[in-house]
């Protein structure tokens, strides 16, 4: 049964919502011509460093009344999207069709933990469309398909403040891929979650709270330091870690897993606007 | 008419509720600041008199009212995200109204007992108000909450780094002469973009069936745009978000660019809803 109840969900959600990701491929064609054309160091370039320029985030904000709070514009309005294409669907969903496949499969469970499975789907399908066009960007302009960073795009993009920082840091692909994607999936469960509660276009508000929180503060609480490569501790003294980012996102995923099971235990169905 | 679509437009529980949240932002960029100016007081007082056995030059130019109130300072995280939200908070007061109206079938019973040009202005008015409302209070009560305890001492052209108001800012000059006036300009042009905002979600009812698109639209919008300004292909700040404080990029800004993007948004919003409400087939 859940397996039939993930399938509608991918069918509904994801192939027929194929305008979001069209959307959101088109903003990655800007970005990628963006950044290879006017904002790349040299013409020596890689996929690492198209990834690195998205991913990058900004330095610790330190306070002075000479110091402006610039907010990572590329690094928001990437996340923002990701979260604006799993905002609604769920809500939707029980409010239309999903209500009968609710009632007939007479498993809350079940149907909560579709959409979870969903969430995830959606948004390593959206990694996947960014991977995909700038992989493509990378080969139109005859640079490297790898995930490497070139040593002028790592020295000139980011900030280094630790003192023993030798050799190529190894943990870079993780960093461009693996912790932005985790950290993608733990907050758009989150808004799931949020959204039976509070209505999803407040959610959202709350995504960007935390990530307008997160680029404020250097934490291993906030989650959206680890999305952050400037943030990582293998370039900053008080940075956050690799390790700690996987605990800190499993962590996240599965408390908003079981609390939205338990909420949806006892969620009204039925009264809706 | 008009009259109606207000009461619904200032009464509804998304009207109420966005405004609580957008206050709730404006009152903790205002109790930030005012913590920070407190801290930065204590410690300046302290120093000085460590080093010079008197307090010396108190700078009261350099911390006033006129820079940090949440349109001008850009120190705090709060004003960051009201005005990246700022897009967001005016669609999301009450221009998923029109659409929620039309699928309701309310709009039926309007459009046989009134004239469509009557019933689409009113609504545009009312979804304009509320949008800016909503953006415009809380800038009112911060402004309100950070005079209470930071002196409005007028600014000062020698300490204009810490104001970044330099000429290439729009209507500087009326930040050093008359900065209550200044003040008054910058939460107006936050109410009309907010307002404008909130008019193009509702003028995009006629061609999207999803609330949640047509709230979230003007948002992303504002964010392409943002991504715009962020990547220097213009001379001037051309993003509202960015613009309408002075926490944005320090990039020049131009009054009458606000101008054209102000004609071109109204033109574009009700000239949508001027033109698809004639023809509309409501039935």
């Amino acid at each position: 049964m859940f397996f039939k109840i993930l399938r509608y969900d991918i069918k509904n959600g994801l192939v027929k919502e194929y305008k979001k990701y069209l959307l959101a491929a088109g903003f990655f064609v800007i970005v990628g011509f963006t950044y290879r054309l006017f904002l790349a160091f040299d013409d020596v370039q890689t996929l690492g460093n198209y990834l690195l320029y998205v991913h990058k985030g900004m330095e610790e904000y330190v306070f002075g009344y000479l110091n402006r709070f610039d907010i990572p514009v590329i690094w928001i309005c990437f996340h923002m999207l990701a979260y604006y294409i799993v905002m609604y669907y769920p809500y939707n969903d029980i409010d239309g069709f999903g209500k009968s496949i609710l009632i007939n499969s007479k498993n809350r469970k079940l149907w909560f933990l579709s959409k979870c499975c969903w969430v995830v789907f959606s948004i390593v399908l959206y990694f996947a469309v960014f991977m995909a066009v700038q992989t493509v960007i990378c080969l139109i302009f005859g640079d490297t398909v790898s995930l490497d960073v070139t040593q002028a795009e790592m020295y000139g993009r980011i900030r280094f403040t630790v003192m023993d920082f030798e050799g190529y840091p190894t943990e870079i692909p993780l960093q461009l891929i693996l912790l932005p994607l985790l950290v993608c999936i733990s907050v758009g469960l989150v808004q799931l979650t949020l959204s039976l509660i509070i209505k999803p276009l407040y959610s959202y508000i709350v995504s960007a709270a935390v990530l307008i929180v997160s680029a404020y503060y250097v934490s291993p609480f906030l989650i959206g330091n680890y999305a952050m490569v400037q943030r990582s501790s293998m370039f900053i003294e008080n940075g956050v870690s690799t390790a700690q980012g996987l605990i800190c996102c499993g962590v996240v995923c599965a408390a908003s897993v079981i609390a939205g099971l338990i909420i949806f235990n006892r969620y009204d169905i039925l009264n809706k606007e | 008419m008009i009259k109606i679509e207000m009461k619904k437009a200032l009464g509804n529980i998304m009207f109420i509720a966005t405004l609580i949240v957008a206050t709730a932002v404006a009152v903790y960029s205002a109790a930030y600041v005012i913590v920070t100016v407190y801290n930065y007081a204590v410690e300046n007082d302290a120093l000085s008199e460590s080093i010079f056995g008197d307090t010396t030059n108190p700078d009261h130019a350099m911390i006033t009212l006129f820079n940090q109130w949440m349109g001008q300072e850009w120190n705090s995280m709060g004003q960051s995200l009201f005005y990246l939200l700022l897009p967001f908070f005016g669609s999301l007061a009450y221009s998923w109204s029109l659409l929620s109206e039309r699928k309701s079938g309310y709009i039926k019973h309007i459009v046989t007992r009134t004239l469509r040009r009557k019933y689409y202005t009113a609504k545009y008015i009312a979804v304009f108000v509320a949008g800016g409302l909503v953006v415009l209070i809380p800038l009112i009560i911060n402004f309100m909450v950070v005079s209470a305890f930071i002196p409005a001492t007028t600014p000062d052209i020698f300490y204009d780094i810490y104001y970044d108001m330099g000429p290439t800012k729009a209507l500087s000059q009326l930040f050093f002469s008359h900065p209550y006036v200044f003040v008054l300009y910058r939460m107006i042009s936050a109410f009309i973009f907010a307002g404008l905002f909130a008019s193009l979600g509702m003028s995009f009812s006629f061609f999207i069936k999803n609330r949640f698109v047509i709230v979230a639209l003007p948002f992303l919008i504002s964010m392409l745009l943002n991504y715009i300004d962020s990547s220097g292909y213009f001379k001037y700040l051309i993003s509202p978000s960015l613009f309408l404080h002075n926490g944005g990029a320090a990039l020049p800004t131009s009054a009458w660019l606000m101008l054209a993007e102000i004609l071109i948004m109204f033109a574009l919003s009700f000239g949508i809803t001027v033109v698809k409400g004639k023809k509309d087939d409501v039935f």
